[in-house]
């Protein structure tokens, strides 16, 4: 990690944290769940196959990892919507649902800034050190990838409870945390699809075009089964939510569906629809540029869906959305042009 | 593939003698495989008298019952649903692994799974078929079975099909077939290796009439293959929609308890636990008893074991995020369910399934035992002790103590429904055993084509 | 003609050869004990490839459209609320839909290997010809 990046880091911070003083505090929070999952899903993808000595991924690593260090500046940012949120009175109106009268040892403003401080900070730290040791191909690698899915875990656990499942509070759904990591998963093979067109070049030169076309496939057919996956995570959630029709439960459901149902189709159509019928055919699979696009619908339906589950509670002022998101991704941009990773050699099966 | 067995290496370009190899590594396959089920010991027919007085057993207490009423069983206000549904969900979910073993693993091209899917899918063919007993004994008037299943009738109605148990009998069935199918499907080619190789005439004229007439022409293999992989494919969600079907039979109440939504992914990695660690039940003493210890080796066991303790983290991780949720919701009932799950008259039961779910499967990070196949199979046995205490938990628990105090209650199994449940298990033993002596228990053919 | 190989290697020549010799499906019949990727790469090159994904289809199809009318003509047919859901609920009926998709999916595949491959074959279940391991061609056999 260089200068120039800990400097776009601490500038684009400081550019946030002054449009985050005229916002109502739901705007950068939008930004960081997305980015969250875009963060930390590659590394997982990575992880998964590590665990399991498989060797297809190998072509993938360098541009897989190349985001890691985003975790940092996700901590900073945290601490920007914090420190902002607190003295500006947004950070208690957004979680007003517990921050009046509802506060205990979990739900105090201290520890909830503390611990996703910590857990982003954490992210940040086992991701490098995981990925040194894949891109060495250590005999501890498998331990370490082990270690980034533990936090991995915890982490996205934590942060759909306390970001987006605590503005409802008292509302719960035990699958929310197993949700999130699931969807962040999903993006992360989004973004191998977005990769695969702009590194199609540089990667089928250092690795053969017949080592990364297979390496391709087997990646795409991970992405075509992971929209398949996160169908069955939506549905699970939202059949037992329909159908027990409990009030204190099914509220979060007709709260959103009476602001915007359309939204809820249109989600399931760009996350399941449109990249199940895609990937279902091989010659998209293989083609660089049709991968591309489904990775940017699925980013796309991701969006949409934070704009679903945060816009009765927090109130989103395109404007300032809009510039921080555009911020957000132009540090994200920066960071994987300028991370400098090998590529490691794959091992002749 | 890393393996203590002699393989020979060669992709079609080496020497005459090294393919020689091959082919007189196939002819001993096919003779080791097909001794294992030659004329059985008397130790054998001790075994098969064993599981099938038990199914005796059940047998008979399934007759009183009908006789008398399902009052026979424990079951009372408010707890309707005891030992028989815990029993329908842990046979369910034994079945599961069998499917993700030959399916899921053959779609993701883990070679480990060749030494083990034979078994696998037998194990899931005869848990379907025993868990299928249970909505029936559960019935009480077994002979209106027929009505769970939509046709058209004299008052004109229909099967709710809004309801989750009427899900459940759609899920369940299209389970059994597809798991019969694709094991058969599967044993049509080493069906027909039975027809050549066995001498008994009677033998050889039923193998020929189930192997289909396979001959192994190109046409044939060129069709089945792809019918296998078609069958895998819609096999693989099948693994996660059948037990996530039956866990919204409790997840669709608003029983505090049931309903989670996190229910459907738990259900079906506890199903894969619980599958995984009878698979090492079965396999472990018969990999001994018929002396194939050339065709599986410890790696394949090792792989079998990290899949245990994947699915026993993914359990872990269930537990504690739903103990978490009723805490930190503020809910008073949900709340007061978990306090009593942990201190309260079952308490025993659902320690004893902490124990063995969360805390035993630890052990497997310790590499020697991992690698150990006698501990593999001593550590497979609470486990599905851990399992069936999950369930039973799951649904005894929830019901025993809900919403209103004047409605809480306690159960106990009466000796009716453990005599059934001991005949389930003889059910599903005796089954395994007729196989095992019966059917080549490894996959010659698969195994022959990973050879070259 | 009959040619029967031990080794993999020398029937993949052979084959290839009388592949390009312009052999087809009617005068040529290939017996191998075990499938094998390499050989159904080199034949499907030359001829066609299996049409059972057809069968899958038109199976998944019918089961995913049968779950769906079935259950909600079943619920208009005598209209009685249950559990005070609508009587079109689609998230209930894609369970039954998914189920039967698979079920008819997997039922029309079967059905197509036994059509496709002419199976069960009465001929061959007594005491058929039999090759063993070996690789086999066999040329200008009377049908």
């Amino acid at each position: 990690m260089n200068s120039k990046v800990i400097a776009a880091f601490l500038i684009s911070a400081v550019i946030i944290g002054i449009f985050e003083f005229f916002s109502n505090g739901g705007s950068l929070l939008y930004s960081l769940l997305f980015f969250v999952a875009v963060t930390q899903g590659p590394v997982t993808v990575m992880a998964a196959a590590d665990i399991v000595n498989a060797r297809w991924h190998i072509p993938y690593k360098n541009v897989m990892f190349s985001m890691r260090n985003m975790n940092l500046y996700l901590a900073i940012l945290f601490a920007v919507f914090f420190f902002i949120g607190q003295s500006t009175g947004n950070f208690g109106h957004i979680f007003e649902a517990w921050m009046h009268d509802h506060q205990n040892a979990w739900l105090n403003p201290e520890f909830f800034g503390a611990r996703n401080i910590a857990l982003l900070l954490l992210a940040w730290f086992v991701s490098n050190r995981y990925a040194n040791a894949s891109f060495t191909d250590a005999k501890n690698r498998t331990p370490w990838a082990l270690g980034w899915v533990f936090t991995f875990v915890i982490g996205q656990t934590v942060f759909a409870m306390d970001w987006v499942m605590s503005l409802q509070y008292p509302w719960i759904s035990t699958l929310f945390g197993a949700y999130f990591f699931v969807e962040a998963f999903y993006a992360g093979l989004a973004f191998a699809g977005i990769l695969t067109f702009f590194k199609h070049q540089e990667l089928s030169e250092a690795y053969t075009a017949k080592t990364f076309r297979k390496s391709q496939m087997d990646m795409m057919t991970l992405f075509f089964g992971f929209s398949v996956f996160w169908a069955y995570q939506f549905f699970s959630q939202y059949l037992v939510i329909w159908y027990g029709n409990i009030p204190e439960e099914v509220a979060y459901l007709t709260q959103r569906l009476d602001m915007f149902k359309w939204m809820l189709y249109l989600v399931i159509v760009i996350l399941f629809i449109i990249p199940f019928i895609s990937l279902l055919f091989k010659s998209n699979k293989a083609n660089p540029k049709a991968v591309m696009g489904i990775g940017f619908v699925v980013w796309i339906g991701i969006l949409l869906e934070r704009v679903f589950m945060l816009a009765p509670n927090t109130t989103l002022n395109p404007l300032i959305t809009l510039v921080e998101f555009i911020v957000m991704s132009g540090v994200f941009y920066w960071v994987v042009k300028n991370q400098k990773d090998p590529l490691p050699e794959p091992v002749a099966t | 593939m890393s393996s203590d067995v002699k393989t020979p290496v060669g992709s079609g370009n080496g020497g005459g003698q090294q393919e020689f190899y091959a082919y007189e590594y196939k002819e001993q396959m096919e003779r080791d495989v097909f001794a294992a089920i030659s004329k059985p010991k008397p130790i054998y027919y001790l075994a098969l008298l064993i599981t099938i007085s038990c199914v005796g057993i059940g047998a008979v207490s399934w007759a009183i019952q009908i006789a008398n009423g399902l009052g026979e069983a424990g079951l009372m206000n408010p707890v309707g649903w005891g030992v028989y549904i815990t029993d329908f969900v842990f046979w369910v979910g034994i079945a599961h692994s069998g499917t993700l073993i030959s399916a899921i693993l053959f779609l993701f091209r883990a070679k480990f799974r060749n030494r083990f899917n034979r078994t696998a899918e037998a194990m899931t063919v005869f848990a379907v078929l025993t868990a299928g007993l249970f909505p029936l004994i559960h019935l009480g008037r077994v002979w209106f079975a027929y009505w769970l299943f939509p046709y058209p009738n004299q008052r004109y109605l229909w099967v709710n099909f809004k309801s989750p148990l009427v899900w459940d009998v759609f899920a369940v069935s299209t389970y059994l077939t597809v798991s019969v199918v694709f094991w058969y499907i599967g044993l049509v080619p080493d069906l027909a290796l039975a027809r050549r190789l066995k001498t008994g005439a009677i033998q050889k004229k039923i193998y020929g009439i189930f192997s289909l007439g396979w001959t192994g022409t190109f046409r044939e293999w060129q069709h089945y293959n792809q019918l296998y992989k078609f069958l895998a494919a819609l096999a693989t969600p099948l693994v996660l929609s059948v037990h996530s079907v039956v866990s919204w039979d409790f997840a669709m109440g608003i029983v505090y308890g049931w309903h989670s939504t996190i229910f459907a992914p738990y259900f079906v990695a506890g199903a894969i636990f619980s599958g995984c660690a009878m698979v090492l039940t079965l396999m472990v003493p018969m990999r001994k008893i018929f002396h194939l210890e050339e065709y599986i080796s410890i790696d394949d066991f090792e792989k079998l074991a990290k899949l245990l303790m994947l699915t026993g983290l993914i359990v872990s991780y269930s537990y504690i995020v739903e103990l978490a949720m009723s805490a930190y919701s503020g809910n008073v009932y949900e709340y007061e369910q978990f306090m009593y799950r942990f201190t309260g008259d079952y308490a025993w039961a659902y320690w004893t399934m902490i124990f063995c779910n969360v805390i035993s499967p630890l052990t497997l990070f310790i590499r020697k035992l991992r690698r150990s196949v006698v501990y593999l199979f001593i550590l497979s046995i609470p486990i599905n002790i851990g399992m069936w205490f999950e369930r039973f938990n799951i649904i005894v628990i929830s019901l025993a103590k809900d919403f209103d105090p004047y409605n809480f209650g306690l159960y106990s199994p009466s000796w009716i429904e453990l005599g059934i449940t001991l005949g389930s298990f003889g059910w599903f033993f005796t089954w395994f055993l007729l196989f095992a002596k019966s059917i080549p228990v490894l996959p010659v053919t698969e195994l022959k084509e990973e050879v070259e | 003609m009959i040619h029967r190989f031990k080794d993999k290697s020398h029937f993949m020549k052979k084959l290839e050869e009388l592949l390009e010799e312009g052999h087809t499906k009617k005068d040529m019949r290939i017996v191998i004990p075990h499938p094998d990727h390499d050989v159904e790469h080199l034949v499907e090159h030359y001829w066609k490839p299996s049409k059972l994904k057809y069968f899958t289809l038109a199976g998944g199809l019918t089961g995913c459209l049968t779950g769906y009318i079935f259950t909600s003509w079943t619920a208009i047919d005598w209209e009685l609320v249950t559990g005070g859901k609508p009587f079109f609920s689609w998230p209930a009926y894609t369970v039954i839909a998914f189920e039967l998709t698979i079920l008819l999916g997997a039922l029309f595949s079967l059905a197509g290997l036994l059509v496709m491959g002419r199976l069960p074959r009465f001929s061959k279940m007594f005491n058929p010809e039999s090759y063993g391991n070996e690789f086999v061609i066999i040329l200008n056999e009377d049908k």
